[in-house]
């Protein structure tokens, strides 16, 4: 019957595609963008984003967008734009505006113009003069203490918005993403490694809004939040949100990890020809969703993940360490007194330090000493295993 | 063997010591035939320890846990001589208890180290065996003790032979270990690092098989007898008969009361057990009226037993299934369909209840394996069921690093990383306001209305083919200042190809990786790749031994270090005689190619001919024929030699033999100049501009495709099978130049032909039926209002005559 008077209007709405939510994270570092202003300034790269940003929007009608600027001492929202900055704004509205205008000679005005899409000037309009009062209330004092940039802050932002996004949007499935309690594994196991794992492969068939998000990174020296950041990142793992990182400058330790756990693009830009061509990496790489990922190869550098991990205790970056048999936190070298830090478990080392004894020969001289500085620095490999005989 | 018995003193008392499989016992001699007053048993003893060969004293101690027990042996011509065989008895009974020891004497047979140990470690080895077997725990905990597992030959062998590549690593280590080390520090070495795989295989081995239904699983086997009658046939196994057994304790109380009395033998308490109806009770069958009767058996129908698990003490209490006790013993009665009687035995609840009774022997899932961590037994079993609901909140341990600010608060300025070192140098002041005049939307291509016109601030024009103005920012239409200066402007098309490539080329290879599954070779051959792995197994393996020994600070093995060494050393010319025999594989391939292509090439001569007209209106064929060679290293003679021969047409068409052959090798790069003779207009050749027009569109977009074909084919083929590019001007060329000599013999052709006369006009008479459909005679409009035009109209205006 359905089919006689054409109402089967169900089935072809199950295949509308999903709507997608792109978080972006912008790193607005002002350090960072001034070492950059040469190659690509932050004007241009706004630029860039946005281009990159209508394109998504236009791609289906439904999809959604949202930006958050990591910046030197605080994250902040730049779309949409928040409650109490929206009033602030209002209060501030007439002698803001004019101040822009006489300054600028066209101040980005609330957009009422017929050649553009609404939506797309919209986003514009606040986008802009939110970085601008960002940018506006930056004080001297507050970059010139945090060299870094509240990436961890704003990934749990941006965390933050794309489940309160997702709840209303199928408030039924919500559950499903949640911790599953019933489920053994999940107690067991922690987070699953394994993509096609069932609860994770349920919450995506479930949930209809797909989700990632964009990191734009301009700087490094992120191993002071290590374990925020971590925490953030395993989050997104969990909830199979990729994150795709585009990395214009700075160390990329954290970040790399973060794009290869979670199943998303890494690109880095290093050079100046490269920045150049920002937009394109942006519409290649960046624009298509999960769902579209899925049947495509992604571009990225697949090998050489740096996985080195930040110590909790200096928060220094290191490739050998000390981890907690309990708890598995992470040290850069041995603890004073052998408690960890984190659970309080009591540590020993077995015989760790004991210094290599090697019997001098003339022909292996050389040889045995790069050995023995390379030595007391690792601990070899079979170190835990008690030695024989 | 008999017992030996010794004369030995213990405590000052004489006595004497027999040792049968069990015990080691010492009875005192006074009074004689005392009951034995020391009785020790083999399994507990720890330790045997004697005097030594040559003290004139014998005396053997026995270590039992904490005490000790000292035997003097007394006999004044034997002594030692009994002391031996004591020790040697009791050395057998320990090893016959602790199963497997004597064998575990012999590490992994068939492998080098197995050859070693037939002599030299035997005697070490026996004690060691005893003491380790002694040390052992219960058997369920072995794979605990790391100890355990490390001396466990029998347990290594089996894992080797399970491990075709273990074993073949193990081996290959064996074989190329340091003669400074020996083989049971080798192998204690080499394990010490696999521990973990021991355990799994301890574990997996000890696995066994549970039970199953076994009556289902009996069967009658029909065999044709001697006299062609069909003898039915029934095969039990012992284990089935004490499986049945346990399942069903109803058989067993039937056996033990059925057999010896009225059925005198097993065999006709199974026959007669097989036929009966209690057996199809059991199997959950329907009884049926004409089934026959056993008077022994029958009675044991009613046997409550029958029905019940045979225990029901292990099933744990959250899967107690008291509660539904009414829903499964079919208390229900009234309706007639549930009621029990109606169905002998529903089958589902009999096979409810055989689940049960399989399920009671297993060890409960939820045992002591899964033990509650962190929490008591109440706690685990609320929270579990607790689980079923949801919503419950997150019961999380917070986890805080104590004490972080001692640690982070030390950190220097030698701490800071490369960028904040960058950032320090910058003035705050001048970094906040150039930000702040960046972000200005005048930068942003703001108009006067204030909407971004993002296309400007971007650059990209797409009609923009001049590269050239790539360098120069597009003045009038960014305001950007800072571009300016820079010389790859943001969104150039350098930079926007730069970008694609470079995109392309990491999706390429990441398909490459993702392609080339665990079994790809590389490039390599089987057995290069074979030695490769082998190799990089052993260097690992002598990287793990060398740097645990390094770092063990055990002075008393430098001399095993050093000869690690050197076989390091050794390592790391394998590493590179692999490497050179792949290379050599390598050229081997490369040659064979070169000569196939050789091989190939001679057959294929190059012709290339291109026709033109000369100054006095000669057609000319000018003819190259070479041969191609793939360019070999430069040193080799180039050979590639191309002739060139200029042959003009005769008035008949025909080819003039070659005046003059020009050879053009590729020593002589240049040519001697061509004396230049005043060029003379040449004859306009043959072409068609109109059909030319006319075809251009359709050359064109042909041509379109052709490319964007080979474009697509090219983005994924290897640089070597990648196709050229078409160019219409190029192929039209080649088209004339192909057609040209055929056009004068063409021209000649129909110039000599007979004029043919056209197409034959069939019978077509001006002002005949067909005429009327051509559209010579003024056409007639009709409004078709009123009288509608039908086919009868038609058939009028077609017959009627013209004037109508």
């Amino acid at each position: 019957m359905n089919a006689v008077d054409a109402t089967d209007r169900a089935a072809t709405q199950e295949e509308v595609e999903a709507p997608s939510l792109l978080t972006i994270i912008l790193d607005t570092n002002p350090h960072a963008w001034a070492l950059l202003a040469d190659s690509l300034p932050l004007s241009k790269a706004v630029a860039n984003l946005l281009v990159f940003i209508n394109a998504h929007l236009a791609i289906n009608y439904a999809n959604r967008v949202a930006v958050v600027a990591s910046h030197s001492e605080r994250a902040e929202w730049l779309y949409p734009t928040p409650a109490d900055a929206t009033l602030e704004q209002a209060h501030s509205n007439g002698d803001g505006e004019n101040g822009n205008r006489a300054g600028t000679g066209g101040a980005v005005q609330p957009p009422d113009d017929a050649n553009k899409y609404r939506p797309f000037a919209q986003l514009e309009y606040a986008f802009m003069t939110n970085l601008q009062r960002l940018m506006r209330t930056t004080t001297p004092a507050a970059i010139s203490s945090a060299p870094s940039t509240m990436l961890a802050g704003a990934l749990t932002r941006a965390l933050a918005y794309i489940s309160k996004q997702s709840a209303s949007t199928n408030p039924t499935t919500t559950a499903t993403t949640h911790f599953n309690y019933s489920d053994p594994s999940s107690v067991a196991g922690g987070n699953s490694l394994n993509p096609s794992d069932d609860t994770t492969t349920t919450s995506r068939s479930n949930q209809r809004l797909t989700t990632r998000i964009l990191i734009v990174s301009v700087s490094g020296d992120l191993a002071e939040t290590y374990i925020e950041l971590m925490n953030a990142i395993f989050a997104c793992q969990r909830l199979s949100i990729p994150i795709d990182v585009l990395k214009l400058a700075g160390d990329p330790t954290f970040l790399q990890q973060a794009a290869d756990t979670t199943n998303g693009i890494y690109l880095s830009l290093s050079t100046p020809l490269a920045r150049a061509g920002m937009l394109q990496y942006l519409m290649f790489a960046f624009l298509p969703d999960a769902a579209a990922r899925e049947r495509l190869v992604m571009p990225g550098e697949g090998e050489g993940v740096d996985f080195r991990a930040a110590c909790f205790c200096h928060k220094r970056v290191v490739d050998i360490g000390f981890v907690c048999s309990i708890c598995l936190s992470i040290f850069c070298e041995p603890l004073a007194d052998g408690t960890c830090l984190l659970c309080g478990s009591h540590l020993s080392m077995a015989n760790y330090g004991q210094k290599p004894v090697v019997v001098a020969r003339p022909k292996k001289k050389g040889k045995k000493k790069r050995v023995v500085d390379g030595g007391v620095e690792t601990p070899g490999s079979g170190r835990e295993t008690p030695v024989p005989g | 063997m008999s017992p030996p018995k010794t004369s030995v003193v213990y405590k000052k008392a004489n006595g004497s010591l027999t040792c049968d499989k069990r015990h080691l016992i010492w009875s005192p001699s006074i009074p004689s035939g005392a009951t034995p007053s020391l009785k020790i048993a083999v399994a507990d003893i720890t330790n045997l320890q004697q005097t030594g060969e040559a003290s004139a004293k014998v005396a053997l101690k026995v270590l039992v846990k904490d005490d000790s027990y000292v035997f003097s042996f007394t006999s004044k011509d034997a002594a030692r001589k009994e002391q031996v065989t004591v020790t040697d008895t009791l050395r057998d009974a320990i090893a016959t208890i602790k199963a497997g020891a004597a064998s575990s004497l012999v590490p992994a047979v068939g492998t080098p180290a197995a050859v070693q140990n037939g002599g030299g470690d035997a005697g070490q080895s026996a004690s060691m065996a005893i003491a380790k077997a002694l040390s052992a725990k219960p058997q369920d905990e072995g794979w605990y003790d790391d100890n355990r597992l490390k001396s466990d030959f029998q347990l290594q062998r089996s894992l080797l032979e399970s491990s075709k590549a273990l074993d073949e690593r193990f081996r290959q280590a064996l074989r190329d270990k340091p003669d400074t080390v020996s083989v049971p520090q080798f192998t204690a070495q080499f394990w010490s690092t696999r521990l973990h795989l021991l355990r799994a295989h301890a574990m997996e081995k000890s696995q066994k098989e549970g039970e199953y239904n076994v009556l289902p699983e009996i069967k009658y086997n029909t065999i044709i007898g001697a006299d062609g009658e069909p003898i039915k046939t029934l095969n039990m196994t012992k284990e089935q008969v004490s499986l049945i057994f346990k399942q069903y304790p109803v058989v067993r109380q039937a056996y033990n009361e059925t057999v010896p009395k009225p059925f005198a033998d097993p065999k006709i308490f199974w026959s007669r057990f097989f036929a009966s109806r209690l057996l199809k009770k059991l199997k959950g069958l329907r009884i049926e009226k004409n089934d026959p009767t056993d008077l022994a058996l029958d009675p044991y129908l009613e046997c409550q037993e029958a029905s019940g698990p045979a225990s029901t003490a292990h099933i744990p209490h959250i899967i107690d299934l008291e509660g539904n006790e009414q829903n499964t013993k079919f208390h229900l009665e009234g309706d007639y369909e549930m009621r029990a009687a109606k169905h002998d035995r529903p089958i589902l609840h009999l096979l409810n209840q055989m689940s049960e009774k399989l399920l009671s022997h297993v060890a409960p899932e939820d045992g002591d394996a899964h033990a509650p961590i962190g929490m008591d037994e109440g706690t685990f079993e609320q929270l579990q069921l607790r689980d079923l609901a949801m919503q419950d909140t997150d019961n999380r341990v917070v986890l805080n690093v104590r004490e972080q600010q001692r640690y982070t608060g030390t950190s220097g300025e030698d701490e800071l990383s490369a960028d904040a070192r960058l950032y320090a140098k910058q003035d705050p002041n001048r970094v906040i306001s150039s930000l702040q005049n960046d972000v200005q939307p005048r930068n942003l291509g703001s108009d006067e209305q204030g909407t971004l016109k993002l296309d400007r601030v971007l650059g990209y024009d797409s009609d923009d083919d001049d590269e050239d103005m790539d360098d120069e920012p597009n003045g009038g239409h960014t305001n950007g200042t800072s571009t300016r200066k820079v010389s790859v402007r943001v969104g150039s098309h350098a930079a926007l190809t730069g970008a694609s490539s470079s995109i392309l080329s990491s999706v390429s290879q990441r398909r490459r990786n993702a392609s080339s599954d665990a079994h790809g070779l590389n490039g390599l051959s089987q057995s290069v790749f074979d030695t490769l792995t082998i190799t990089h197994n052993t260097t690992t393996e002598f990287l793990h031994y060398f740097w645990t020994l390094f770092l063990s600070g055990d002075s008393s093995r430098t001399s095993e270090l050093t000869g690690l060494v050197s076989t390091l050393d050794r390592s790391l010319d394998r590493i590179n005689a692999v490497g050179e025999q792949a290379e050599k594989e390598r050229q081997d391939r490369l040659e064979k190619m070169r000569i196939q292509v050789k091989d190939y090439y001679p057959h294929m001569k190059k012709v290339e001919q291109v026709n033109a007209v000369d100054n006095g209106g000669q057609l000319t064929q000018i003819t190259l024929s070479g041969e191609l060679k793939p360019s070999y290293a430069a040193n080799e003679a180039p050979d590639t030699e191309i002739e060139i021969l200029e042959q003009t047409f005769d008035d008949n068409g025909n080819l003039k033999p070659p005046e003059a052959v020009l050879k053009v090798t590729t020593e002589q790069a240049e040519l001697s100049p061509i004396p230049e003779t005043p060029r003379k207009p040449t004859v306009p050749p043959f072409r068609d501009p109109q059909w030319e027009q006319t075809e251009t569109s359709y050359l064109k977009t042909a041509l379109n495709n052709l490319n964007s074909l080979t474009r697509s084919y090219n983005l994924m083929a290897p640089d070597l099978a990648k196709k050229p590019y078409f160019s219409l001007e190029r192929e039209l060329r080649t088209c004339f130049a192909d057609v040209a000599p055929t056009v004068a013999a063409k021209i000649r052709e129909r110039a000599l032909a007979p004029k043919i006369k056209g197409v034959e006009v069939i019978g077509h008479r001006p002002g005949g039926v067909l005429d009327r459909f051509s559209m010579d005679g003024p056409a007639h409009v009709f409004d078709e209002v009123r009288p509608q035009y039908g086919f009868r109209q038609f058939w009028r205006d077609l017959f009627a005559s013209k004037k109508s």
